[in-house]
């Protein structure tokens, strides 16, 4: 959190597990940009990413009382977000449906700066090759280095072990490394 | 020093992140691997860079109160489940919420009327619901339209005022008892007064009851009497008063369970079943018109109903 400790976010918890809304919509605006990505990732639509962080965050809601314990802590809010997210992802390609969201589509259709539509092309093509890696470096490489989730987080969310969650980032780094590679020779 | 190229990527991670080494610092701290991380360094920090990928602002803007607006109460604690029951706007309250609220409505009611009415009812002379009992028996009494009713309820309330005067007894509250057998006195008096008229048998069968509840308790509570001469004597007087408005109400008793005190100066009912006391100021008079007579429906004894 920007300006807020563990300890803030903590009574933020114990509030919002009381039934203080604002308390968890501070969480929600605190943890929205993190969620959205790790979905948008897995999803590649921005706007059913947007619904489902969103249900990710009403869902949390009303399983808080589940995770919040009697001492007035949480074992690991930020894990627990993500887990619920990646459920809620499962499902969607479950029952997969076509989504056309119109509002988008007039949004992108807006003319945006030169650099920054370099930029964005630049995160697009990145953001294909990390599509291309497996489903386990995927998300290795979202939660600890774009999310920038500890090792313990990591293993906590995809349920392995610290030890082995470093040996995975590495082998993810190198195979995105293996596919640009690939593309770059291909583009020679 | 770091054993495997993971804990040295591990490192150079760390330290990126916290800006205090940039690439070159890394690969020159790990000679070993420098091949290796020269390649991968530089795609981590792309890698870091998507950490700018964020919502539309479309969405963003106001997603919060958006949020806070979708979420449903779900509270945590049952005290905050019982007190939400109450806060929203009854009008907005669908079929699933008005259940709750009519439940705990109704639990609220029962509690207070029951427990309320309860606290009243236990009350005797001298506590402090005991003028509230009163009351109600007043306006109890008031509103009943129906004859026979009204002579239930006075049997009713003479009865308690009996009980009353002997559970004061039993904790030693003798000025208590005493005013409580004087209230008893005084509501048997205007059963007399009040109560001419045919009735029903279920309605005598039960005046009968009464009776002979009341009957014994007076025993028992003759049995209690204090030991100080004064306040015995003042109970005395009230006992004979009592019995003899019974034996005026029902005839004087088969086996005189309310008789005077054989060994007071009641004497033994045999020796004077009506008797009228010379204290008693309503002693029963053989023309007093508020006597047992014989159109009196309510006597136990055939001979005097």
């Amino acid at each position: 959190m920007e300006n807020t400790t563990e300890d803030s976010q903590e009574k933020l918890l114990l509030l919002a597990a009381h039934g203080d809304k604002h308390a968890f919509g501070m969480l929600y605006s605190h943890y929205l940009d993190e969620i959205y990505r790790f979905v948008y990732f897995k999803i590649s639509d921005e706007q059913i990413a947007e619904d489902i962080t969103e249900e990710t965050f009403l869902r949390t809601w009303n399983s808080l009382s589940k995770i919040y314990k009697k001492d007035g802590k949480v074992d690991n809010f930020r894990a627990w977000l993500y887990r619920v997210a990646n459920n809620l992802v499962i499902d969607h390609y479950r029952k997969k449906k076509p989504v056309l969201n119109l509002d988008r589509t007039w949004i992108k259709k807006q003319p945006l700066p030169e650099d920054l539509v370099l930029k964005e092309e630049l995160s697009n093509q990145l953001v294909r090759l990390i599509k291309r890696l497996e489903p386990i470096h995927q998300e290795i490489i979202i939660l600890r280095l774009v999310n920038d989730l500890s090792h313990k987080e990591v293993a906590d969310v995809m349920n392995i072990s610290e030890g082995y969650s470093r040996v995975l980032l590495y082998r993810a780094l190198k195979q995105l490394k293996d596919i640009l590679e690939m593309k770059e020779g291909k583009d020679a | 020093m770091p054993e495997t190229i993971e804990e040295a990527l591990e490192i150079c991670i760390e330290k990126i992140n916290e800006k205090s080494s940039t690439i070159e610092d890394c690969l020159a701290g790990f000679p070993q691997y420098e091949d290796e991380l020269r390649e991968m360094l530089p795609l981590l920090l792309a890698v870091k860079s998507l950490d700018q990928i964020k919502p539309s602002a479309q969405f963003s803007w106001q997603a919060t109160n958006r949020l806070v607006e979708k979420l449903p109460y779900t509270p945590v604690t049952i005290w905050d489940r019982f007190r939400h029951i109450f806060r929203r706007s009854p009008y907005l309250l669908n079929r699933s919420n008005k259940m709750p609220q009519i439940v705990v409505s109704i639990i609220i009611a029962l509690s207070l009327l029951l427990g309320g009415s309860f606290a009243v009812e236990a009350s005797g002379p001298g506590d402090f619901l005991y003028q509230l009992d009163r009351g109600i028996e007043q306006v109890r009494l008031q509103w009943t339209t129906n004859s026979e009713k009204a002579l239930t309820l006075r049997f009713q309330n003479a009865s308690e005022r009996l009980e009353e005067a002997y559970k004061k007894l039993q904790q030693g509250d003798t000025e208590n008892a005493l005013k409580a057998l004087q209230e008893y006195n005084k509501v048997l008096d205007q059963i007399r007064i009040n109560e001419r008229q045919q009735v029903r048998e279920e309605t005598r069968t039960m005046t009968q009851d009464e009776g002979a509840q009341q009957a014994g308790t007076l025993l028992r509570i003759r049995e209690s009497q204090p030991e100080d001469a004064q306040a015995r004597s003042a109970f005395q007087k009230e006992l004979q008063r009592a019995n003899m408005g019974l034996e005026q109400l029902f005839g004087p008793p088969d086996g005189a369970p309310f008789g005077p005190g054989s060994e007071d100066a009641q004497g033994p009912v045999e020796e004077a079943p009506q008797g009228p006391n010379e204290d008693a100021p309503e002693g029963p008079a053989e023309d007093a018109p508020q006597g047992p007579s014989e159109e009196s429906p309510n006597g136990p004894n055939k001979g005097k109903p």
